[in-house]
């Protein structure tokens, strides 16, 4: 475990370009979109699917730099989604593509994990808590739905993008984009229901901007 | 009017009677003629309604129940479907129909399915795979689904319902389609729908489809063609061979376009000649689909032939009754007529006196009473006319009529009468010769014309007394100038007596005497046997005065003289004085017309002329 977590480490390091020199950074916030929960049990649904507690978890907004960036040649990064109390942990996970994600199942039941979209269909079976995690690897952009097909509350995203440059906001919808190349590139902000917003931003060495993306 | 003979009007009764009856057998068996196809085809009807139901639930209850199972738990099929609509590329699109056809092997059998997104749009697979009924491809059957798109967030998860589609060849097809909504069950929110389509298999006759009949749901026994039933939808009828006239469309197209006939409703169309009764039920009243109906077409055509045929032989029995009754009544007319008309002859000679006629009495019955009954009438009739006659002989007829009418009862009234005696002079001497035969001649005679002079002045004759005659005027009726015509009567006499003298083989002379007074008049006697008269003082005094009076001469009283009047001329004599009269009586002469005394003729006879006055 330990030992790939410093793989992890070197390889993040190995992605960055550069390291040295003063970066650009990209401090601002998103609106965020609220869950859409409609009261469940509406007096419409008869024959109504089973009433299923939403996630607690808040949506969030992946933030991300797009632009031209080297290709990775590098061995694949490897980062985790798990499954755990009945939720994929993070829920939305922005990975670059070349990345391999492993799903470690931390429930003490069967999980599943399976993909119907297009930028990668998988199916990896159902497995335990104990047994090897299945790992997948994203190599077309594009945003990857997860499911499991035993647990109906169980969704998650993952954001296969071309650019070294995301990051999640936080529940407020507060990010930070540090360690940024100098240029021109479009700053763009994923929300779920497949909203993107974005902004052209021209970054200089040492800059740092703020840019925010309001609601509606 | 003319007055309508009995014969005619038996004949109309009966015709009225037998029409009447014939009309109201008429008016009951159609009614229940209609009533009973009514009730025959209203049962059937919801017998076939329910029965189309009912094999409808049987077959889609398990579908139904596989697509909500399907659609609530498969998360690999929202995911797919999730998949699909987010990205709308083929490749996704197909895959979610590989999922669903992989999910719904055990459902599908000839049923052709498509997704709908939360619009109605049909997520169309790029590669149709071939099937011949998949009526998702055809662009009439996508209009109608774009229908159930607009209204799909506000309806059941689950809703049964009817769409048409052409066939490859052309045709229209029903289909019926089972929609179930995908519904997250995180957000409730509607993602899209999954709709299955099955050709309605007890409609439609495409000969190669093994249609899924329920078993359990006996089928009711139907006489062939009677009841068209089909579904009507969007403005056509769907049955199983398909057509309907024209007209009959059309009717139905009125009736039901518009309405959602939720109840079972039954109504009458009547297209040109061949009317029909229509049973009328909505398929799927509380759904978001095309409105579609199950409809129950019957035609009126053969209720009205069975009618018409009772109608005919109804008709038929009636005239037959009714020639039947008019002969009958023919018969019993005549047997009554006759001897009617018989009876009207015999009423008819009764009037005219001939109480001697006989009526035939043809039997016992009714009729022959009759008969019988008028000729112990006319036999009773005959002997009161002879008594009449005969009463009329003895009693003055205005009495005789008194006595008839029962006015004239025992006992009499006061009344002013006048009272006239006329006697023959010297007919003691006159008749001591003659032998008695021919006295009785001689006075017959003289009676006789002189009782027609009393009459003719009103006069009652009283009684006859030998050779005197007493009349009465003024009782048992005034005629008001009861005194003159008493006096014009005993004027007419003399003159009436001296034309007789003329003729006759006897000559005779009469002497008259006149009183009038109050005096009793009244039937008089015993209650056996009466006798009307009037009785006074008067009546003595006129006998007297009578006596008195010369051959040809007429004496009155005072008080007639008094009611004379000018009226008629008289000549007063020197007071009588008479027997029983304690004073002398003024008396006085008539004098005929002209002035002139009484021309008195020698007599031929000595004794007669030579009476004195005493």
């Amino acid at each position: 475990m330990a030992a790939t977590f410093t793989k992890v480490l070197l390889l993040a390091a190995l992605a960055c370009p550069c390291l040295a020199g003063a970066q650009a950074v990209i401090e601002g916030s998103v609106a965020l979109l609220r869950p859409r929960v409609e009261p469940a049990g509406a007096a419409r649904y008869s024959g109504s699917a089973p009433v299923i507690v939403a996630s607690s978890e808040p949506m969030l907004a992946v933030v991300y730099l797009e632009g031209q960036f080297p290709a990775v040649t590098n061995p694949p990064r490897v980062v985790q989604m798990a499954q755990q109390n009945l939720r994929f942990l993070p829920g939305v996970l922005p990975v670059r593509k070349g990345t391999v994600v492993e799903f470690p199942n931390q429930d003490d039941f069967y999980h599943n994990v399976f993909s119907y979209s297009k930028a990668k269909r998988f199916d990896l079976g159902r497995y335990q808590k104990d047994e090897k995690p299945a790992a997948q690897l994203f190599d077309k952009p594009g945003v990857v739905r997860v499911n499991c097909e035993i647990h109906q509350q169980m969704r998650g995203t993952i954001l296969v993008l071309e650019t070294p440059h995301f990051t999640r906001t936080d529940t407020n919808g507060i990010f930070r984009l540090e360690n940024l190349p100098a240029g021109k590139f479009v700053l763009k902000a994923w929300l779920d229901e497949g909203r993107v917003l974005e902004r052209p931003v021209e970054l200089r060495d040492g800059a740092r901007l703020r840019i925010d993306f309001p609601g509606k | 009017m003319p007055p309508l003979s009995f014969r005619f009007k038996l004949l109309l009764a009966m015709m009225l009677v037998v029409a009447g009856a014939t009309g109201t057998a008429l008016y009951v068996s159609q009614q229940s003629v209609r009533e009973t196809y009514q009730n025959l085809f209203e049962q059937q009807s919801r017998a076939q309604i329910k029965y189309f139901t009912s094999l409808q639930e049987a077959r889609l209850s398990f579908i139904k129940e596989k697509c909500l199972d399907l659609v609530n738990k498969s998360v690999r099929l929202r995911a797919a479907l999730q998949a699909a609509l987010e990205e709308g590329e083929a490749e996704s699109v197909n895959l979610l129909y590989t999922r669903a056809d992989d999910e719904l092997r055990d459902v599908r059998r000839d049923a052709a399915f498509v997704f709908l997104d939360a619009k109605g749009r049909v997520l169309a697979r790029s590669k149709p795979d071939g099937r011949p009924g998949d009526p998702a491809d055809r662009p009439r059957f996508q209009q109608q689904l774009a229908l159930i798109g607009r209204e799909m967030s506000a309806h059941e998860q689950q809703q049964v319902g009817v769409l048409a589609g052409e066939t490859p060849e052309g045709r229209w097809q029903l289909q019926e389609i089972v929609v179930t909504k995908v519904v997250d069950p995180l957000t409730h929110q509607t993602l899209g729908a999954l709709l299955l389509a099955f050709p309605v298999p007890d409609l439609w006759s495409g000969g190669k489809r093994k249609t899924t009949r329920a078993t359990g749901a006996p089928r009711p026994a139907l006489p062939s063609g009677a009841i068209k039933f089909g579904i009507w939808l969007d403005g056509r009828f769907y049955s199983r061979d398909d057509t309907i006239p024209e007209p009959l469309q059309a009717g139905l197209a009125e009736k039901i376009s518009g309405h959602l006939w939720q109840e079972q409703t039954d109504f009458l169309i009547w297209p040109d000649t061949d009317p029909h009764r229509v049973f009328v039920q909505a398929l799927n009243p509380v759904s978001g689909l095309p409105a579609a109906h199950q409809v129950c077409l019957y035609s009126l055509a053969e209720a009205r032939a069975v009618q018409q045929e009772l109608q005919t032989r109804i008709l038929i029995f009636g005239g037959l009754t009714l020639l039947g009754a008019l002969a009958i009544s023919l018969v019993l007319t005549h047997g009554l007529s006759v001897p009617l008309r018989e009876l009207v002859t015999g009423t008819n000679e009764i009037q005219r006196g001939n109480f001697a006629f006989k009526v035939r009495v043809r039997g016992r019955d009714d009729i022959g009473r009759l008969a019988a009954s008028f000729n112990d009438m006319a036999v009773g009739l005959a002997l009161k006319e002879k008594y009449r006659t005969v009463l009329n002989l003895v009693a003055d007829e205005k009495v005789a009529q008194q006595l008839i009418d029962n006015q004239a009862v025992l006992g009499g009234e006061l009344r002013e009468v006048s009272v006239l005696f006329c006697d023959i002079r010297g007919f003691t001497a006159l008749t001591q010769t003659m032998p008695p035969e021919l006295v009785i001649d001689m006075l017959n005679e003289h009676m006789t014309a002189l009782t027609r002079v009393v009459k003719r002045h009103h006069g009652v004759l009283d009684k006859f007394v030998g050779d005197s005659l007493m009349a009465i005027f003024g009782a048992p009726v005034s005629h008001e100038n009861d005194a003159i015509n008493a006096s014009t009567c005993a004027l007419d006499l003399i003159l009436e007596r001296e034309q007789l003298n003329n003729t006759s083989r006897h000559q005779l002379q009469i002497g008259i005497g006149i009183a009038t007074g109050t005096m009793v008049a009244g039937c008089m006697g015993s209650a056996d046997r009466l006798n009307y008269t009037v009785l006074g003082e008067r009546v003595n005094l006129a006998a007297r005065l009578c006596s008195h009076a010369n051959p040809g001469e007429a004496i009155i009283d005072q008080t007639t003289r008094e009611r004379l009047g000018d009226a008629i001329t008289v000549t007063p004599l020197p007071a009588l004085i008479l027997k029983g009269f304690s004073e002398n009586v003024p008396a006085y002469e008539l004098q005929q017309a002209g002035g002139t005394t009484l021309l008195r003729r020698p007599i031929k006879t000595p004794a007669a002329a030579t009476v004195p006055r005493t």
